[in-house]
């Protein structure tokens, strides 16, 4: 059977290229904007005013939308604190963030069901929505950069507070214990773990993308339903956990 | 697929703004937050412990005192209680004594009047006999000498 | 044999990767489990210890899928 035939290879590149949308211009650059980019403002958006709007007036005995807020902000403080141990103050805002961005990130294909850029079109006469293509809400993470940029942004953290909590001079001596031996093997790894980082959640995300894929196409109806659960819901919020406990991990051993 | 470009520049300047924004309005004030409240509620269930011992002691203290005071009391019930039975013996004792002389003494004038009564009857007793007997013998018989008979024999009836 | 042909089989190959890694991770998990069913009161260092160990053994399987998606979508079958 050719792939071809059924247009699924056409369909599939197709999905996994960033599209741009639009440009940005800037002192006479212009920027390209992707989906995936404006996708993750929407995440972005979204997280900003909810977190603002949770956590006003917070009062001494919890109620109703501030225990939710403090069960989030408890379960990253007690979760760093567990994995880093001393200096987990540094980084639970940072993880916390990454876990937010990535469980709304992955999952977001759940929200499809808001219309598309036609119809928002027809309604609102905007001409900044006929831009935005029907059901984009697609997981950010499938795009490679995404995860690469989370990676590389994660090892940026490690070696940043690695060298503002050891001081330099003990930074640069922990790439020479125990033995100067481990030196290129203690470099290769600033290149190994962002890769590993990057390509576990981007293949999980496209994996699951994929296999969701060839659901809608052949059977559209009743069986994607509850695999969905599974490859949007679980799975999402696995390599989320996944993703930042590898990346406290990371952060553990750059400080220790 | 692995196109790298401008949105690998954008994803890290997007992560960068949502992580200080988020730092800024969710996890520092929420983590001051937490860590304050649990400090004050700490605070407070030790000043708790601290005044619920103190009222402890307090109590007990006070529990010490009155059962003393109860015992002081009930020692000097007793106390009062013997003293009023010595008053209350020796007042009796002294009424006893008193109504017992003052019984001696109308005892004693009761027999003093009795002899004077006595006395004084023997007397007009033996003056009416005399006076009696003079006017049955119609002579002067009130001499000495019959006066004494008289007197004798009185003595000798009434001792008889 | 086609180039094809030749692309196709190594793709396979590649995405074969994944059933030793589910032998290695259900070999892991049925440690992890036996551990917790032995010592309780240890589950959630045992449940850290073994999703790291799965997340890298994991890894393996993401590289043979990568790269026979990269060999089956860049490469004209």
């Amino acid at each position: 059977m050719d792939l071809g035939q059924l247009g699924l290879r056409e369909k599939l590149i197709e999905e996994l290229y960033a599209k741009e949308l639009f440009n940005i211009n800037l002192f006479g650059w212009k920027i390209p904007v992707a989906d995936t980019v404006v996708v993750m403002w929407i995440i972005m958006a979204f997280l900003i005013i909810t977190a603002f709007l949770l956590t006003r007036q917070m009062k001494p005995v919890p109620r109703g939308k501030q225990n939710l807020v403090e069960v989030i902000v408890g379960f990253f403080n007690s979760f760093s604190r567990d994995v880093v141990g001393h200096h987990w103050r540094v980084f639970a805002p940072y993880v916390g963030t990454v876990a937010l961005f990535l469980a709304f990130a992955n999952t977001i294909s759940l929200f499809n069901f808001i219309p598309g850029g036609d119809y928002l079109y027809k309604v609102t006469g905007l001409n900044f929505f006929q831009h935005i293509p029907d059901n984009f809400l697609k997981p950010p993470t499938r795009n490679i950069n995404i995860p690469a940029s989370l990676a590389v942004l994660t090892m940026g953290v490690c070696i940043f507070e690695g060298i503002a909590i050891k001081k330099p001079k003990n930074w640069l001596r922990s790439f020479f214990e125990p033995s100067p031996i481990v030196f290129p093997f203690k470099v290769f790894d600033y290149f190994i773990r962002p890769a590993s980082l990057t390509l576990r959640l981007f293949g999980n995300i496209l994996g699951a993308f994929i296999v969701m894929e060839l659901l809608y196409l052949t059977l559209p109806a009743l069986l994607p339903a509850p695999l969905s659960i599974y490859f949007d819901i679980f799975d999402g919020f696995l390599q989320a956990y996944i993703f930042v406990f590898l990346s406290l991990f990371y952060m553990a051993e750059a400080v220790e | 697929m692995f196109d790298f470009g401008p949105s690998f520049l954008w994803v890290i300047v997007n992560l960068l703004v949502l992580y200080f924004i988020l730092k800024i309005i969710l996890f520092k004030p929420v983590t001051e937050f937490m860590e304050n409240r649990s400090i004050s509620i700490e605070k407070d269930l030790e000043n708790a412990s601290k005044s619920k011992a103190e009222a402890e002691q307090l109590r007990q203290e006070r529990m010490q005192k009155l059962l003393s005071l109860e015992d002081e009391t009930e020692q000097i019930l007793r106390e009062a209680h013997l003293k009023a039975q010595k008053e209350y013996e020796e007042i009796i004792n002294a009424a006893y004594e008193r109504a017992e002389s003052l019984m001696a003494k109308a005892e004693e004038n009761i027999a003093a009047q009795r002899e004077e009564m006595y006395k004084n009857l023997r007397n007009e007793i033996v003056s009416l006999a005399l006076s009696s007997a003079s006017k049955v013998i119609e002579a002067n018989m009130d001499n000495k000498a019959n006066r004494a008979l008289v007197d004798k024999f009185i003595k000798e009836e009434g001792a008889a | 044999m086609s180039t094809g042909g030749v692309i196709a089989i190594a793709a396979a190959l590649y995405a074969f990767v994944g059933a030793f890694v589910g032998i290695g991770i259900g070999f892991a998990t049925g440690k992890a489990a036996e551990a917790t069913a032995r010592q309780p009161e240890a589950a959630d260092k045992i449940r850290n210890v073994t999703l790291l160990g799965c997340a890298l053994a994991e890894a393996a399987a993401i590289y043979g899928f990568v790269i026979a998606l990269v060999l089956l979508l860049i490469y004209k079958v």
